[in-house]
């Protein structure tokens, strides 16, 4: 378990007196890691942006409950998945789009704000092009799966840190973890050429 | 070792983390089975791919919605009780944007203010000449004590610099606190609906003075300043709006300058700024369960006259010279 750094700490001790600049900081501490999960988990700027946002608003209302021994990214983390997977209970009543759909959307989607300098122009696209598929990939997941691989892969999370922000065992953790990475290389296999073959993790 | 069992460990297999003995069967298999080998190959350029995601940055003003988001919920809600104003452009994407909510904001301290006192001030400032306090502060705070230690004094003093131009130059300075935050939005030249809204921030402290905040302005009767300033000091958020109207040479009679603030009942004040800002403003009444919508118009200054002067006794006449105010027994003047 991550305890509070002690800057995060004294800047939520300082918001819990309501010091608006000191959660400021925090907000733009957080903001990127925050965003950028809920834009993963919904590949939505619009729904990550409303995500995001209510979670700092949940946060600063709720600092009394926060609990000094966990980490303020877990907490904030925990409470941005919450709102994304409540939403989705929500959304559930409603009719639920298919793959398809979430796919023919995203085309458009995917376009903004992945500015890299650093590769070549064949290099990018060919980036961009993987990433899209693995985006793609993510949102077919179950949430709860996919709030871990999000989590893990893109947040560099510990299972032992996810244990806590999802409220399960770690070895659920674990096995789904497992389980949404099987289904991801299943899903991906057709395009496996799209991936270099890198170090493993394995080496 | 069979192929379910292999999928079953592959994630701890790829990092390491099996004990040896169950390592040492994993590779055993897979060496032996081309499908195993096959997607655990398949697994490792996905987990790769997954790990290289980049992070995707926020949108402009992220943060400063959040804050603004905190700050109203903190500030505003006790004031809307019975009297809910919205505006018509208030849409989901509207809210979002900084200016929108800003103006929104002040907007609505404009017409929810209890009292303005704003010709008591003015006359005051008159017997001062070029420093005007005007602490606009409503003494409530968000848990709805009373306790009125804290407070924010904002001092205008004019400053006349011949390579900028005429401006004012505010003093912001927090009491009874050692320490607190602001942020100040200042909306130009009656810009309740700006486009852009410069804001800062400022932590205040007893011991440090914040820096004077400068403001150009052009001596244009009837352009104002406003500065909108949330803060807070002791735990406590509050808002001070001040509303700076510009005289003509920054030193018109006293008269002249009571056009600067409405007064009146909530209506009256909601109807004068929608006429001033020429924005429709509707007004929810929930006690009575009905909408009052009161409509922009745009007042010519003969009405502006009219509106200010009523019931003193004389008549406001348009004319193509001028606009003449004349006692009302007086005779039609005579144009030259
Ligand atoms: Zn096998």
């Amino acid at each position: 378990m991550a305890a509070a750094s002690g800057d995060d700490r004294d800047l939520i001790e300082r918001s819990r007196g309501g010091d608006v600049a000191a959660f400021d900081l925090l907000v733009r501490r957080y903001e990127k890691q925050v965003y950028s999960t809920a834009y993963r988990l919904t590949g939505s700027y619009d729904d990550a942006s409303d995500i995001a946002q209510e979670a700092f608003l949940r946060a600063w209302n709720n600092l009394r409950s926060f609990r000094g021994d966990a980490a303020f990214s877990t907490w904030i983390f925990r409470i941005a998945t919450n709102i994304f997977l409540d939403e989705r209970k929500r959304a559930r009543s409603r009719p639920q789009r298919s793959l398809e759909d979430v796919m023919a959307l995203e085309e458009n989607m995917v376009t903004r704000q992945f500015e890299d300098t650093g590769p070549s122009p064949q290099d990018r696209i060919e980036m961009r092009e993987r990433q899209e598929v693995l985006e793609r990939a993510i949102l077919s997941l179950p949430e709860a799966q996919r709030v871990m691989v999000v989590l893990y892969h893109t947040q560099e999370r510990s299972y032992e840190e996810i244990a806590e922000i999802m409220n399960l065992p770690m070895g659920t953790v674990k096995s789904r973890l497992n389980r949404a990475r099987l289904a991801l290389k299943n899903r991906l296999a057709p395009a496996a050429e799209l991936f270099p073959v890198s170090e493993s993790p394995n080496t | 070792m069979n192929c379910a069992k292999v999928e079953e460990l592959s994630s701890e297999y790829i990092t390491g983390m099996l004990p040896a003995p169950l390592e040492q069967a994993v590779r055993t298999h897979v060496q032996s089975c081309p499908a195993c080998a096959a997607d655990l190959e398949t697994l490792k350029r996905v987990w790769t791919g997954l790990d290289a995601l980049p992070a995707v940055e926020p949108p402009l003003f992220f943060h400063e919605n959040v804050m603004s988001a905190i700050e109203r919920q903190a500030v505003l809600p006790s004031r809307l009780s019975g009297w809910r104003m919205l505006l018509p452009q208030l849409g989901r994407v509207a809210a979002s944007t900084l200016a929108t909510g800003l103006a929104v904001a002040a907007l609505g301290w404009t017409l929810l203010l209890p009292t303005l006192s704003g010709t008591e001030e003015y006359a005051a400032q008159q017997a001062n000449p070029g420093v005007l306090t005007v602490p606009r502060t409503a003494d409530e705070d968000s848990l709805g004590t009373t306790a009125a230690v804290p407070r924010l004094k904002i001092e205008r003093i004019t400053v006349v610099n011949p390579e900028v131009g005429p401006s004012y130059q505010f003093m912001i300075r927090l009491e009874g606190a050692s320490r607190g935050t602001a942020r100040l939005h200042l909306l130009p030249d009656n810009a309740l609906s700006a486009k852009t809204v410069p804001v800062q921030r400022l932590i205040l402290r007893t011991d440090v003075p914040a820096p004077p905040l400068v403001v150009p302005f052009t001596a244009v009767e009837g352009k104002s300043i406003n500065l909108f300033a949330s803060w807070t000091a002791n735990g406590v958020v509050r808002t001070t709006y001040l509303f700076v109207p510009i005289p003509r040479n920054d030193a018109l009679p006293p008269e002249r300058q009571s056009f600067g603030l409405p007064v009146g009942t909530l209506p009256e004040i909601a109807r004068e700024v929608a006429v001033r800002y020429g924005q429709p403003v509707i007004l929810e009444d929930t006690a009575n369960k009905r909408m009052l919508s009161l409509t922009a118009v745009e007042q010519t200054a003969t009405e502006a006259l009219r509106r200010a002067l009523r019931g003193q006794g004389v008549q406001v006449l348009p004319s193509a010279q001028g606009i003449f105010v004349r006692p009302a027994a007086a005779a039609p003047p005579v144009l030259r």
